[in-house]
């Protein structure tokens, strides 16, 4: 039986084990594409553009925050996007109504995190399926998104709204890669450094241990999907000051797909009891980079989308292989 | 040992493909100035949109040489049905330093945070046959768009002085609309009720069907089911034509024209699957989109717009071709081309 | 008796990548005698009979059998050689018949049922098993399907019978009933390997004793020219301290008082209590509600009725704990660690601070490094063997790992400790050593309250026993009364 002396989950890697780390050789690869690409498509490592690539890093990176939460439970949480379009556009109706943007953020985040508790009280309390759970909610709020909107966006929204939010630092740094880099920061904290985050691996690992170790388990469980939910509100608030507007279109379902796959390559496992915010924000950051590289490259878009679909095989795959080793040896 | 070497390899893997997929694409500009027009899609599996793509090639690449470019470069980016992402497919445009970009709007209130975009850039902004919604701003610089009234109100006016000729009564005209958000949509409706009314005849009921086949399939069965005597449908784009066609054929109402009990068909826009059922007789009349006229305003006001001395109207609109089944010979028709796909 | 059959391994040796597990065996077994093999965890017992029973091929070595070299590679070569396999928990197919079950290999093409059942009555009747032939497996209790396994070992003419730790989970009463039949299996000319880790079974069985340890034969003779204490030396390869003979103790106040324990009928209005520094044992059959009683106090599964008092040592005497917080005062080593007692994938440090990360809150977040110093010292002071705390928990052999888990809880110094089957798939020296950290804990002043299916375990631990029967306690023995007799009596 091999021992691998240097391998914990809290704690610190150092050396030259950092580099039979996998998803440091990631990081590392990832950088040298960046070198590379950065040489052939001279736009690319332009301060304009690799703010736009971090700005939609963001808005998969937000709620994929949340998702990492989740995931290490081995839950799921379908109604991210949906979440965020449904808050965005309840919340800037009441904005557009009052031209208030304090009320209107306000909302948002309210709206967002009413139905995130919904998710979280359905999984931890009443033992629903969680893939079943949230795509019924993701499904409602489709429902009262389109209903309300009648298609049609909402719009006049107070110029305060999207030049705070909207704005950038300093005429550069965009306020939604502000944000993206603050959220993540204070996750990461929360995730490795507190007892709640220990708890949450402890629940994530073995469900049945966690409770004998003292764990409420049941409350861990309402509090991942309430901050799925948060994530998603501020995801929405950013969003809709982009687009200086809200519309069921602002989330598509199909934006799981770079959400989860974020998490993925960045770690986690939809087996769960793994999961880094460092390794989603670099998921996100790959996620964003694809889609940007392939428009820089003026790429036939269906080769994007093979290409988009082999990577999430791919990584559906290399999740398999790093965690097929529940119990077998 | 297999786990790490798969993420290396998977890394590299894209990037190769990429490189190669992006080398066979970007053609490298020899000498002279080349035009570059960057052209942002909601989405593009759509017949109509292949030939915008193809008209609107074809009409730069004959008018570039006399405005001074030696060859135009067309940069598409195609958005997934997302606003968000459209916003962001658009901001890749500007990073690329195009002279001008085009955008099918997806949504028509977002668009506008692009539109400011592209101000702020000092690059030309030109939306194609989807306009910002009334109150967004900043406007576009140009809009390119098929006169959406007109389409129904002169294809509707043929067509109701058709039935009078042959003298036909219409009972219970039923219309089936788009979006109600979709300013097309509500032009066309309009066109067909005013044209209607000028044959003293209106609408007896609206279906609206949000651009999607299956809203248009349930609705239309509940409304014939309402007014089984109708005989007249009024339809906003050919694709809403199939689901209509599934409520005849299961109330024993669908026949072509010359046959007992023909249900008269009045339809827009002109895809492949309408002009077989026009060629079939199923179909009556439609308002097709005029693609090369589009594409030709297009390329009469672009040079300008591009050098900043355009004073020519900042909303362009084509008259609709008006067909009926034996134009389809002789016209030249965008849905002809693609015509084998739609078998 | 007819031609006896003989089988000889020599010379055999196994290596696996990193470890060699047999180191040149030699046995020499015929029809007729039952023998004995012992060994720690890890010590190559179940490497051999794998070996013999196809599932590994030999390194080095060969098997005769009947004087002639035989190649065993898969597990129907080992049926072909005549080697039945009777494992711990019966592989059987649960919704097929016994019949179906024994004939397992002849279930080809079109079955001829009333051929089968003929077979399968013939064989169970060898054994006087009064099952019948058309029952479903799923239905029959362990016991009996171990009798289906034997029976179908015996109908693919099996000479040479493997038992592998068969009376772990058995009664009494169980137990008697299979060596009766393994007795008159050897009568009728069956080699037959029994393994176990219960000495007073093998000394009152087996004809011969064989103890492995590393890998090599360190014993083997006639089992009544062995002594125990031989055995066990030779199993470990040291002196054994041995529990037990303590003097009686006495107590002072009580730290924990359980007061009407109902959760449906398991428990059923259980009370008791507990003094400071007592190990109350308790004991009862299969199904008894000793687990639902400590789940029940530890608040794990929702009370219908009932109270869980514990004195806080602060001066308030007993007071009443709220279930969802008694987690706080006490420590329950599980029944099942793999289940629910640890987190495998995890390292050692982690799992040790794991239930008492609240100690460790500095300020607004975690201390790491106190917890993982804190590990080393609990490590230590339980003498686990492993590497280092930074060792993952599933790379541990099942002893260590039960050390682990009782080192978390004494970290969270708890009023009252709670340990269901603390030795359970632990090997005899960890074995040893857990029991005795247990009385020492005792003597220290934690209340310990234990819960055990092996009598000799019980009676070595506890100074008082309740006795389980079906959820409600049917008698109280003190250490002196604790006796196999009583204890069995009080259960049915």
């Amino acid at each position: 039986m091999v021992v691998n002396k240097n391998q914990t989950t809290a704690g610190k890697q150092t050396g030259f084990a950092l580099l039979k780390n996998g998803n440091v050789v990631m990081g590392l690869v990832t950088i040298a594409a960046f070198v590379v690409l950065s040489v052939i498509i001279p736009q690319f490592l332009t301060v304009g553009n690799i703010f736009n690539l971090l700005v939609q890093a963001s808005s998969i990176g937000i709620p994929a925050i949340g998702l990492t939460f989740i995931i290490i439970t081995a839950g799921i949480d379908l109604s991210l996007p949906t979440t965020m379009a449904v808050s965005a556009i309840l919340g800037c109706a009441i904005m557009a109504k009052t031209q208030s943007t304090f009320l209107g953020v306000v909302s948002i985040l309210a709206i967002a995190m009413f139905i995130g508790a919904i998710n979280g009280i359905s999984v931890s309390k009443l033992k629903m399926v969680p893939m079943i759970v949230t795509l019924a909610v993701s499904t409602v709020n489709i429902g009262i998104s389109n209903y309300y909107t009648q298609g049609k966006s909402v719009s006049g929204l107070p110029k305060s709204f999207s030049s705070v939010f909207a704005g950038s630092i300093g005429g550069v740094l965009p306020i939604s890669v502000l944000v993206f880099a603050l959220v993540a920061v204070v996750m990461h904290i929360l995730l490795t450094k507190t007892i709640f985050g220990r708890q949450l691996f402890q629940t994530g690992v073995n469900e049945k241990a966690a409770r004998v170790n003292g764990v409420n388990t049941t409350k861990i469980i309402f509090l991942i999907y309430f901050i799925g939910g948060c994530m998603a509100g501020i995801n929405g608030i950013l969003t809709a000051a982009r687009l200086n507007s809200a519309g069921p279109t602002m989330g598509p379902q199909s934006a799981f797909n770079n959400i989860v796959c974020a998490c993925v390559l960045g770690g986690a496992s939809v087996w769960g009891g793994k999961g880094t915010i460092l390794g989603t924000v670099f998921g996100s950051i790959v996620m964003a980079l694809i889609t940007n590289v392939m428009n820089l490259m003026n790429i036939d878009f269906f080769v994007t989308y093979v290409i988009k679909g082999l990577v999430i095989i791919a990584v559906c795959y290399l999740d398999v292989l790093r965690n097929r080793v529940k119990g077998s040896r | 040992m297999k786990k790490r070497w798969l993420g290396v390899a998977l890394t590299v893997t894209m990037t190769a493909t990429m490189l190669g997929a992006g080398a066979a694409t970007v053609s490298a500009a020899e000498g002279g100035e080349t035009l570059k027009i960057g052209f942002s899609w909601s989405h593009k599996n759509d017949s109509l949109f292949y030939s915008f793509d193809e008209s609107l090639a074809k009409v730069m690449d004959e008018t570039c040489k006399e405005h001074g470019y030696d060859a135009v470069e067309w940069v598409h980016v195609v958005a997934e049905d997302n606003a968000d992402k459209q916003s962001s497919d658009i901001s890749d445009l500007i990073t690329q330093d195009c002279d001008v970009i085009v955008a099918y709007a997806f949504d028509n209130v977002a668009i506008a945070s692009s539109a400011q975009e592209c101000k702020d850039a000092g690059i030309p902004f030109v939306l194609y046959d989807r306009n910002m919604a009334e109150d967004a701003e900043p406007k576009a610089d140009l809009f390119i768009g098929l006169d959406t009234y007109n389409q129904a109100y002169l294809a509707g006016k043929e067509f109701f002085q058709m039935l009078k000729d042959d003298g036909v009564e219409a009972n219970s005209i039923i219309s089936i609309m788009g979006a109600t958000n979709d300013n097309n949509a509500l032009n066309r409706e309009q066109g067909f009720t005013d044209a209607a009314k000028e044959f003293g005849l209106e609408i007896k009921q609206t279906v609206p069907s949000d651009w999607d086949a299956e809203k248009a399939l349930t609705g239309f069965t509940a409304a014939f089911q309402a007014n089984p005597e109708c005989n007249v449908v009024l339809i906003a784009s050919d694709f809403i034509v199939t689901a209509v066609q599934s409520v005849l054929e299961a109330n024993d109402a669908w026949y072509p024209k010359g046959e007992e009990g023909h249900v008269y068909i009045c339809s827009q826009d002109g895809f492949p699957t309408g002009i077989k059922f026009m060629q079939d007789g199923y179909m009556d009349y439609s308002g097709m989109y005029n693609v090369d006229g589009m594409a030709e305003n297009f390329a009469s006001a672009i040079y300008e717009i591009i050098e900043g001395t355009y004073k020519g109207e900042a909303e362009l609109y084509s008259d609709p071709l008006v067909v009926n089944a034996e134009d389809i010979e002789s016209l030249e028709l965008w849905g002809k081309n693609y015509m084998d796909e739609a078998e | 008796m007819e031609n006896q059959t003989s089988l000889e391994i020599k010379n055999i040796s196994k290596t696996f990548p990193g470890v060699k597990a047999l180191d040149d065996i030699n046995i020499k077994a015929h029809g007729g005698e039952i023998i004995g093999l012992i060994g720690v965890n890890g010590a190559g017992k179940s490497t051999l009979m794998n070996i013999l029973g196809g599932i590994h091929k030999p390194s080095q070595g060969q098997i005769l059998i009947d004087g002639n070299p035989v190649e065993i590679n898969s597990p129907q070569d080992a049926e072909k050689y005549g080697i039945g396999f009777i494992h711990q928990e019966p592989v059987m197919f649960n919704y097929m018949t016994v019949a179906e079950n024994i004939s397992l290999s002849r279930l080809k093409g079109k079955v001829n049922y009333k051929e089968i059942n003929v077979i399968a009555k013939e064989y169970l009747g060898k054994m006087n098993c009064d099952i019948k032939p058309t029952d479903k497996v799923g239905e029959l209790p362990i016991g009996s399907r171990q009798m289906v396994e034997i029976a179908r070992a015996l109908s693919s003419g099996g000479k040479i019978l493997l038992f592998d730790e068969p009376t772990a989970s058995f009664t009494d009463k169980e137990k008697q009933k299979l060596f009766e039949v393994i007795r008159d299996l050897k009568k009728q000319g069956s080699c037959i390997f029994f393994i176990s880790h219960f000495l007073d079974e093998v000394e009152e069985l087996t004809d011969r004793t064989i103890v492995l340890r590393d890998g090599k034969v360190v014993i083997t003779g006639n089992t009544k020219d062995i002594t125990r204490e031989e055995i066990l030396r030779n199993m470990i390869g040291g002196e054994v301290a041995q529990v037990g003979n303590e003097q009686k103790r006495t107590f002072d106040k009580v730290t924990m008082k359980v007061e009407n324990l109902t959760v449906g009928k398991l428990p059923d209005h259980v009370s008791f209590e507990i003094r400071r520094g007592e190990v109350l044992g308790i004991w009862g059959l299969m199904g008894s509600g000793r687990t639902e009683t400590l789940r029940a106090i530890y608040g794990i599964d929702k009370v219908d009725e009932g109270a869980v008092y514990l004195d806080l040592d602060d001066g308030r005497g007993l007071q009443k704990i709220s279930f969802k917080d008694i987690s706080n005062y006490c420590g329950y080593v599980t029944e099942a660690r793999h289940d629910d007692g640890c987190m495998l994938p995890w390292t050692l440090w982690e799992n040790m601070a794991a239930p008492n990360l609240k100690a460790y809150k500095k300020k607004l977040f975690l201390d790491y490094n106190q917890q993982k110093e804190d590990s080393k010292e609990f490590a230590k002071k339980l003498n686990v063997k492993a590497p280092s705390v930074f060792t993952n928990m599933s790379a541990l052999s099942g002893g260590n790992q039960q050390k682990v888990i009782m080192a978390k809880w004494l970290m969270k110094k708890p009023k009252v400790f709670l340990i269901d089957e603390p030795t359970r798939g632990v090997d005899v020296g960890a074995k040893a050593e857990i029991q005795r950290m247990i009385r020492e804990l005792a003597r220290e002043g934690t209340s310990c309250l234990v819960v055990s299916s092996e009598i000799e375990e019980i009676s070595a631990l506890s100074d008082r026993v309740i006795i389980l029967n079906r959820g409600v306690i049917k008698g109280e023995l003190s250490r002196e009364e604790i006796e196999k007799h009583t204890l069995m009596s009080l259960c049915v």
